[in-house]
């Protein structure tokens, strides 16, 4: 659940881009304290970018760590301060495909051990053990499961970044280093093939009331 | 495309719309904007995929642990540790060095003094090397010798001559020739000599 701006912030959020891109600035020169506020501002948001692509909560704090670090070493080649999101997005998009890369080459000669079962993840959601609450969550991730298997690579890390990340066609163009047409024609692709899928139309409707 | 009621979005349009309403033609987002209709069913798409990214996050479980960048290596500390190597590398360089030619200088110089040790072993040594040759010469210990009448070994050659002559020699002559005296005559069995 989103946590409410105090929380969140701990040092206040942002007024506006002109705090951030100071903050940005700041980071790039090696000021850790102003990089620590920026990891705090954008950590929730990375974490469950890379919990929606690797579905256990160990590797997405893992990752997410790694992920500001090398965001740190690599902050002053940054080019355009107010592209600082996109930027981070796109360091992660590319750590959590390496991941997936070595997993998909443990899984090939390991054991499936590694692999996070449903249950697990569902476990991991909620401090507490609350049965109906993980059901849902099971249920919930089922659905998206049988969604995104149809999808294309292209048109499911483009539907992702767009309605589950929330980020703007800009930042996903970004992010994938695409143009914007490109990302408009793969995300039209995927939202039809979501419509078609009636199981997810239903249980968010099931959700609505 | 106008707010006709007889026409209305399809389903292709509204997922143009739901991609990006600015992509539409002039004539559809005009259609958009009066039609109730098209609008709640483009709301609702909207709606429903909104709900999905709050599910998501809803069901995804919240960072166990705050970001924490890992202290900094001070450049001035790995400057100080390789300035610490190279001057460990030169003392040891240095004692090396110290080590092989100062005992050669020591060696040179001859003013050598024994340690009291070293002087204790070497008596021994000498001891130890008379007892081998005492043995070498004869292995009976000495109350042996007494036994056998052979306390006193060391006889000389003249002795010797005399116990066992050699072929063809009057052990007695040559005793009186030995005692400087030059001619013995056995005459009517008294024996004279001249010297």
């Amino acid at each position: 659940m989103r946590r409410k701006p105090q929380e969140r912030y701990p040092d206040g959020p942002p007024d506006a881009p002109e705090q951030l891109a100071q903050w940005v600035e700041k980071a790039m020169n090696g000021n850790r304290v102003a990089f620590e506020k920026l990891a705090g501002l954008f950590q929730e948001d990375i974490f469950r970018m890379v919990y929606y692509r690797t579905r256990s909560r160990m590797d997405a704090e893992d990752l997410t760590q790694e992920i500001f670090i090398q965001a740190f070493r690599k902050l002053p080649g940054l080019k355009k301060t107010d592209r600082f999101k996109s930027w981070l997005f796109r360091i992660a998009a590319n750590k959590v495909h390496d991941f997936n890369r070595k997993k998909r080459f443990q899984w090939i000669f390991g054991p499936l051990c590694e692999k996070e079962t449903q249950s697990q993840a569902a476990g991991d959601t909620t401090g507490q053990p609350d049965a109906l609450e993980n059901l849902m969550t099971i249920h919930f991730w089922k659905q998206v499961d049988l969604l995104l298997e149809k999808l294309s690579n292209m048109e499911k890390e483009v539907f992702i970044l767009r309605f589950m990340d929330q980020l703007s066609l800009k930042e996903i163009s970004d992010v994938m280093n695409k143009g914007e047409s490109t990302v408009k024609t793969h995300l039209y692709r995927a939202l039809r093939k979501f419509r078609r899928e009636p199981s997810m139309m239903q249980f968010l409707e099931e959700e609505k009331t | 495309m106008t707010a006709d009621k007889e026409f209305h979005l399809d389903e292709d349009l509204l997922l143009q719309a739901v991609v990006d309403e600015a992509d539409l033609p002039e004539g559809v987002q005009e259609h958009l904007r009066q039609c109730a209709r098209c609008r709640t069913e483009k709301e609702r798409i909207d709606s429903g995929l909104l709900r999905l990214g709050q599910m998501a996050e809803r069901f995804s479980p919240p960072p166990g642990r705050k970001f924490f960048l890992p202290p900094e290596k001070s450049q001035k500390s790995s400057r100080w540790s390789w300035q610490w190597h190279a001057a460990f590398g030169m003392a040891l360089t240095a004692l090396l060095i110290i080590s092989v030619f100062g005992i050669n200088r020591f060696s040179r110089s001859g003013h050598r003094t024994i340690p009291v040790t070293d002087a204790r072993n070497m008596l021994s040594d000498e001891e130890f090397t008379d007892q081998i040759n005492m043995l070498a010469e004869n292995a009976l210990p000495p109350e042996y010798l007494d036994i056998i009448g052979e306390t006193d070994f060391t006889h000389d050659e003249t002795f010797m001559d005399f116990l066992v002559p050699g072929i063809g020699e009057d052990p007695f002559t040559r005793l009186q020739h030995d005692k400087n005296v030059s001619t013995c005559v056995k005459t009517d069995g008294v024996r004279m000599c001249h010297a």
